[in-house]
């Protein structure tokens, strides 16, 4: 009790009544001697007279508070020290504030800025994302051509503006070299956006043109890490690739580019064909953002756009023409687009917010009630000494408010790391525009909403303490009165809903948890331990033919082999989980030439002849490649059982022959069939594959699959030396493990598995906390009634079951609530669940038991303390 | 712990603390003893009664208080009445006198009357 009177430091008023009492003992002392007593004697007697110091200063204190209604400072210390008093409940009560307002507040905060913050540009409703679904193709893609036929004819927009499908490239000339990502946009991309470079310029119209002077653009990271944030940097150059870009501006810090999976460090000039030219022998594929002009909906934007894709079709060369069956054009506002993927896991997030704060708002409401029923006397008394109703409000607002910002303190806290540790396991996908901080509105609405239920509650008993049955408080000590029924009833019904919405939360956490559970377990395909991967991509300029990008990763891979510790290394030109893939279509010999442009599609990927036995991708026919595959003329090709099964159902895969990409490409033959890989995601059955003998065709980028005996972190460094030892202006990226490749590919599944469960973690904590207060005051309030039963000869069980039946009701209320809104609202998740329906009997029955038995754990301890209740000190118990 | 030997009747105790401290300015401790005296130790007032009492009169504005030397020389919070205190002490003194009126009356009335 000492260390708050400590924390408000002695008062003058304090002093001063320290020194009279003191006066008072020292005088009575003075007179006892005086009439002849021993001093010793004396200053015992005084001292049993006078009672102790700290007793009478306390009542001085106690007695002053009703007459004193102007200080306030006076009411905060007489409720520290009422809540100190009560310190069991005051932690508890804190702690849900704390975790209620704070966890809310952190999750809410980055829900907000993924989700409901405007995009970081100006003007960003008027932003538009406009794309074109092709039938033929199954995705939606914009060709450049409609892209200029919209930009230069449309009506509804201000501008409308490209970006290609990004890259990256070999930065050289400023310090290590290092691979850098880009992107090339339109020139009037960034004024589309409203941003404008801090230094420098923007791109000029002529620079998107074909044949455009090669210009670049820096971000400000780039410019800050490697030119040293040099002030001069505008007319400098940058060499990419080993070719030489002008710098021709640097952009603002809090800069990022309109698409969360992009971060380029270098911006270059899209140049795309000036005139719409249908009949080109190659096209891009581009990316559509547009500045809407005042006052046009997106579904006039849309109208408009449609017919001009439309119009278009007259103007494509006859074979093509059928391509743009049914299609279809959308054009949305550019944060849906940026945010739209991710808006059922933020909002089932949301919502899982929102009922963690409502259990939190509850349980305050409960502890309120539960602790100030228990005050009930002392209130009746202040009354009756003479405090106004008005006076006993104030009291217990400042003892609500006190509470309050205690709670809201401990929230802050908790919220601030709440925030820094979603900061920094955000996954990729949900990463915003923007830092992430504490939201102060969030922040003060959840403090609003919980600290409102602490006070509101708080001052239930004030309306009743100043009511007339304050003969009954007096005569009894409230032990009967104030449980009254209707009472009680409210606080079961609050802690029956607490179940209900904790019992909620925990459905949702368990379906995730299994459905994660069962995605982490899916095989692979091939086996991810101790294996090492790193990329690198080699420059057309420097290594311009096949025989060259052959004989550097040749050289690499001898380098590797012989490190020790090294068992096996590869080459492939797709790892799985990446980013990287390429497709062709393919035809089975015997089947009839289907149309032109119609022809089924195959992932494909060249592989070196060791790929399979580093990855461990199980053989089920024939052989892995041998070096004699790559002879010019030999045309070899693996399999993988899913294209087996689909396209080569008749007979015996092996010896068949298959012709990838145009009919004037060769036939291959089959050698081999391998067991089916999870390339894309593991949620995803496997796509059949073709595997082609690595020869450096078709890609200059490819990686290195390293198996190693041990940890194969600790090979990465001696790795890369390999590849700098043989080009040292050969920069490689992504060294990581096969085994962490595999783990970032489930880190959203993860993350809401994470999320959902720490929520329900508190929701059970809050709900374990309301029903132990409940159960706790249920035994306090009937300890009277509880002696008598025991004098009467009630055995301990009858008195255990007499406790746990009231909060067995409870239980039974909340659960049955819980599975009833559990039916109705897990639907809602069946997008995130993986091979787990949303109604699981497994689920629902687990949770069930779970909260069951943390129920009756909470409920047990205090009825096992009523059992031991000695009925004569029970009876006299007030 | 000394008990007061009779239950004071609420109220009572400030208007004796009015009365005593009527008689001049002093200290809590003389105030205790004079109550004692002049109740010839019928009143024996608890410290945690009295100061309680002496801090609400105060606030209450019916008493102030100041620190000055004692009769020992000694510092002591030495309490006087105020005008308010005494108006205050005049309207406790006469509804106390009314209130023993009544009840002597009530007492002395003859018991038949009690009767229907």
């Amino acid at each position: 009790m000492n260390w708050i009177r400590r924390a408000f430091r002695k008062s003058q008023g304090e002093k001063s009544l320290d020194k009279e009492l003191q006066f008072h003992l020292d005088r009575q002392i003075a007179d006892y001697v005086a009439a002849g007593v021993q001093p010793e004697e004396a200053r015992r007697r005084a001292r049993l007279e006078f009672g102790s110091l700290d007793s009478a200063k306390e009542e001085v204190r106690d007695t002053q508070w009703e007459t004193r209604p102007e200080n306030v400072f006076r009411d905060f210390r007489y409720a520290a020290r009422s809540l100190r008093k009560d310190s069991r409940f005051t932690i508890v009560a804190v702690l849900a504030l704390a975790l209620g307002i704070g966890a809310t507040t952190a999750i809410f905060s980055v829900v907000n800025a993924a989700l409901a913050r405007p995009l970081p540009y100006q003007d960003p409703s008027r932003l538009a994302w406009a794309d074109e679904f092709m039938p033929h193709m199954n995705d939606w893609v914009v060709p450049n051509p409609e892209y200029t036929n919209w930009s230069t004819n449309n009506h509804t927009f201000e501008a409308i503006a490209a970006y290609d499908g990004g890259g990256q490239a070999n930065l050289t000339g400023a310090g290590e070299a290092e691979r850098i990502e880009t992107t090339a946009i339109t020139a009037n991309f960034l004024t589309v956006l409203g941003i404008l470079p801090v230094r420098g310029r923007a791109f000029l119209p002529d620079e998107d043109r074909p044949a455009g002077p090669p210009v670049a653009l820096l971000a400000d990271s780039l410019w800050r890490r490697k030119f040293h944030a040099d002030s001069g940097i505008v007319g400098k150059s940058i060499e990419l690739d080993g070719r030489f870009y002008a710098i021709v501006g640097v952009l603002p810090a809090n800069f990022h580019f309109p698409d969360k999976l992009r971060d380029p460090q270098c911006l270059l000039p899209f140049q795309l064909p000036v005139k719409v030219d249908w009949g080109a022998r190659s096209m891009h594929l581009v990316r559509v953002v547009g500045r809407l002009a005042p006052g046009v909906s997106f579904d006039q934007a849309r109208a408009d756009l449609t017919t001009l894709a439309l119009q278009s079709n007259s103007a494509i060369p006859a074979p093509f023409v059928h391509m743009r069956d049914g299609l279809q054009v959308q054009v949305i506002p550019l944060h849906q687009k940026i945010v739209g993927d991710v808006r059922t896991a933020l909002l089932v997030l949301l919502v899982a917010v929102v009922l963690v704060l409502l259990i939190a708002c509850v349980n305050v409401a409960n502890l309120q009630l539960v602790r100030t029923a228990g005050r009930h006397k002392e209130l009746a008394v202040r009354a009756a000494i003479g405090a106004s109703r008005a006076r006993l409000i104030q009291q217990l607002l400042i003892e609500g408010t006190a509470l309050a910002a205690m709670g809201g303190a401990a929230a802050l806290v908790l919220a601030a790391i709440g925030v820094r540790f979603l900061r920094i396991s955000l996954p990729a996908t949900i990463t915003q525009m923007g830092a992430i901080s504490i939201d102060r509105p969030v922040l003060l609405f959840a403090l609003a909403i919980t600290c409102f239920t602490a006070i509101l509650f708080g001052l239930a008993p004030a309306f009743r303490a100043s009511k007339p049955d304050l003969n009954d408080a007096l005569k009894d000590g409230g032990s009967f009165a104030s449980g009254s029924y209707a009472q009680h009833g409210l606080r079961g019904a609050l802690v029956a809903v607490e179940f209900t919405l904790a019992f909620l939360l925990l459905i949702g956490s368990g379906l995730l948890i299994r459905s994660f559970v069962r995605l982490s377990n899916v095989a692979p395909g091939f086996e991810p331990g101790n294996v090492l991967t790193v990329s690198t991509e080699l420059p057309t300029a420097k290594y311009s033919g096949n025989p060259q990008r052959q004989a550097f990763f040749s050289q690499v891979l001898d380098h590797v082999r012989t490190l020790p510790g090294v068992r096996s290394a590869a080459v492939t030109t797709r790892l799985p989980f990446g980013r990287f893939w390429g497709s062709a279509s393919f035809l089975v010999e015997g089947q009839p030439e289907p149309p032109r442009g119609t022809s089924p599609m195959v992932l494909n990927q060249e592989v070196s002849p060791d790929y399979f036995q580093t990855m461990r991708i199980p053989i089920l026919a024939g052989r892995s490649f041998i070096p004699s595959d790559l002879a010019p003329d030999s045309h070899a090709v693996i399999v993988s059982a899913a294209f087996a099964q689909r396209s080569l159902p008749s007979g015996a895969p092996l010896s068949k022959r298959v012709r990838l990409g145009a009919p004037t490409d060769p036939w291959s033959v089959v050698v081999g069939v391998v067991g089916d890989v999870h390339y894309a995601s593991l949620g995803v059955p496997p796509e059949p594959q073709v595997y082609l003998p690595y020869d450096g065709e078709n890609s200059s980028l490819a990686s290195l699959v390293v198996r190693t005996q041990q940890d194969p972190r600790g090979l990465a460094s001696l790795v890369r030396a390999q590849f700098g030892a043989i080009d040292p202006a050969q920069p490689v990226f992504d060294i990581t493990t096969m085994a962490q490749r595999l783990d970032d590919s489930i880190e959203t599944p993860r993350f809401n598995m994470t999320l959902l469960a720490i929520f329900a973690a508190i929701a059970l904590v809050l709900a374990t906390i309301g029903i132990y207060g409940v159960v706790s005051y249920f035994v306090a309030q009937r300890t009277h009634e509880i002696g008598i039963r025991v004098a009467l000869g009630a055995a301990p069980s009858d008195i255990l079951r007499l406790v746990l039946g009231q909060g067995a009701v409870m239980i039974a209320v909340g659960l049955a609530l819980g599975v009833a809104g559990s039916l109705v609202l897990t639907r809602y998740l069946a997008e995130l669940l993986y091979s787990v329906g949303p109604v699981d009997p497994l689920t629902i029955l687990s949770v069930a038991v779970l909260l069951i038995l943390v129920a009756l754990a909470a409920c047990y301890f205090p009825a096992k303390r009523a059992t031991r209740l000695d009925p004569m000190t029970a009876l006299r118990y007030e | 712990m000394a008990e007061p030997k009779t239950e004071l009747l609420r109220g009572t105790l400030d208007m004796l603390i009015l009365k005593v401290v009527a008689l001049g300015p002093s200290h809590g401790y003389a105030i205790a003893q004079r109550l004692r005296q002049i109740s010839k130790d019928f009143f024996q007032i608890h410290q945690g009664s009295l100061y309680p009492a002496l801090h609400r009169l105060e606030d209450r504005g019916w008493l102030q208080a100041e620190w000055k030397a004692s009769e020992t020389g000694r510092e002591a919070k030495f309490y006087s009445l105020t005008k308010k205190g005494r108006r205050q002490m005049g309207a406790e003194v006469a509804e106390w006198e009314r209130l023993c009126d009544a009840v002597g009356l009530f007492l002395r009335a003859p018991e038949k009357e009690s009767q229907p």
